[in-house]
């Protein structure tokens, strides 16, 4: 075979253009290790690879990021603190509710970190595992931070009840929603957010469902300067709809807010 | 924007991956912030759904991270390598759910008005998208599909042929000299990353 030949087979190999025969071929001379094809594999992998780029450019929802490094972070904390404890499985029930609260304010304040990371330069040493976990303590404890409690109805937070925690930062206008023990939405149903504006007008902001403990965390980016007095979750068809249509699950006031 | 900047671009990312390997999340926080509208691209274009397209792009940046030692920058540009990462990846979801639909270049446009993100203005991905569209632009029409059918939707030459309605040889070459001429166009542009 040819050095010609070498870089059309690899081309057709990298575009996934090649048929069986030749797919064998290249990956035999590649598991080789003959310089030769390697080189070619790897010019002809830049070249198709550019293909993405003509394409226009979109960029994906900002909550992925959120998403995204909410799970970083949240598997460096556990790496962290994954420290064996003795204690016995009963003590283990018996801390459980501080654990839980302790849990929340981890995530929701990691969470925080992460969406106010753009407007605050984070101290280099902040990533690091051993300061991850008072750093978010201490950005939960900010006060340019404001958490309203979402109940059903008047209800006050109980044992087994749903409910949630609607946290807003005024730096960057953006809410974290965390959920828990909600009954998973009906099929073909989700959970919708509503931020409700002094004069009453529902705004939409956005759609969800819940995990397998009825838990979801979720956010919102608001618009710059926008005020809000209320915050409901409603059950609404799949995709959401533009003002409530289903029954309100949890709400509180956002006045009632604690900074 | 120089003509350094490419090159540049690439240095940075493979610093940007050496720490990401050394644990460290602001540095995939700065690739995601560089590279995700070309990963989210990929897979709007491939998965056509933009929640499959989003949740594929925390996949494969989450890949990235957990298992960033398998990176190697002798082999690959850490752009190359992103983009390999996301085709495969949409691959495997495409064969998963059997969902194959044909859209263009073209009507990934359309998809704008579904995203609510905006436009990537990264310069060296700008300058990057220009060339390899002025390359594609020099290719027959055919080329073009049969190339974008094999490299985007994961068609086989059968399937090609069928959807072009021409024999399976053409699409061969189609295809053939469509790489090639693409490959030398890029070469000319000195743009391999």
């Amino acid at each position: 075979m040819t050095r010609d030949e070498l870089d059309q087979l690899m081309l057709l190999y990298a575009a996934g253009a090649a048929d069986e025969a030749e797919a064998g071929e290249a990956e035999a001379r590649l598991a080789s290790g003959d310089p030769q094809a390697q080189a070619a594999y790897a010019e002809a992998l830049a070249v198709v690879s550019a293909l993405p780029k003509a394409l226009p450019q979109q960029r994906p929802p900002v909550r992925s990021r959120d998403q995204l490094m909410l799970r970083v972070l949240a598997s460096t904390s556990s790496e962290a603190s994954s420290t064996p404890k003795s204690s016995s499985a009963a003590a283990s029930r018996w801390i459980w509710p501080t654990w839980v609260a302790a849990g929340i304010a981890a995530v929701l304040a990691i969470a925080l970190t992460l969406t106010l990371a753009d407007n605050w330069r984070m101290k280099s040493d902040l990533i690091t595992k051993s300061e991850i976990v008072d750093e978010t303590y201490s950005v939960a404890g900010s006060p340019y931070v404001q958490m309203t409690k979402l109940r059903v109805g008047d209800a006050p937070d109980a044992p087994g009840k749903p409910a949630g925690r609607l946290v807003y930062c005024p730096v960057s206008d953006k809410y974290l929603l965390h959920v828990f023990r909600l009954d998973p939405p009906p099929p073909g149903k989700v959970y919708e957010l509503w931020l409700i504006s002094p004069n009453g007008k529902p705004i939409p902001a956005g759609t969800f469902t819940v995990d397998s403990r009825g838990a979801a965390t979720h956010f919102f980016q608001a618009p710059k300067g926008a005020d809000y007095s209320l915050a409901a979750i409603t059950v609404e068809p799949e995709g959401g709809s533009l003002t409530p249509t289903g029954e309100i699950r949890l709400s509180g006031s956002l006045a009632a807010a604690i900074q | 924007m120089s003509a350094e900047a490419i090159p540049q671009s690439r240095a940075e990312d493979v610093q940007l991956m050496r720490r990401i390997a050394e644990r460290d999340p602001k540095a995939l926080r700065a690739m995601y912030d560089k590279h995700s509208a070309l990963v989210y691209t990929i897979a709007l274009r491939m998965l056509k759904r933009p929640e499959d397209a989003e949740e594929l792009v925390t996949d494969v940046f989450w890949e990235l991270w957990e298992k960033s030692s398998r990176y190697d920058q002798t082999r690959a540009s850490p752009t190359t390598y992103l983009v390999t990462l996301a085709r495969s990846r949409c691959i495997d979801r495409t064969r998963r759910k059997a969902y194959r639909q044909q859209l263009t270049l073209e009507s990934i446009e359309d998809a704008a008005g579904i995203s609510d993100g905006s436009p990537a203005d990264d310069a060296a991905a700008v300058e990057q998208g220009e060339i390899v569209r002025s390359a594609l632009a020099g290719l027959e029409p055919n080329q073009r599909q049969a190339i974008e059918a094999a490299y985007f939707d994961g068609l086989s030459h059968t399937e090609i042929a069928e959807k072009l309605e021409k024999p399976l040889g053409t699409v061969k070459t189609y295809i053939r000299q469509g790489l090639i001429r693409l490959r030398d166009a890029m070469r000319k542009s000195q743009l391999k990353d």
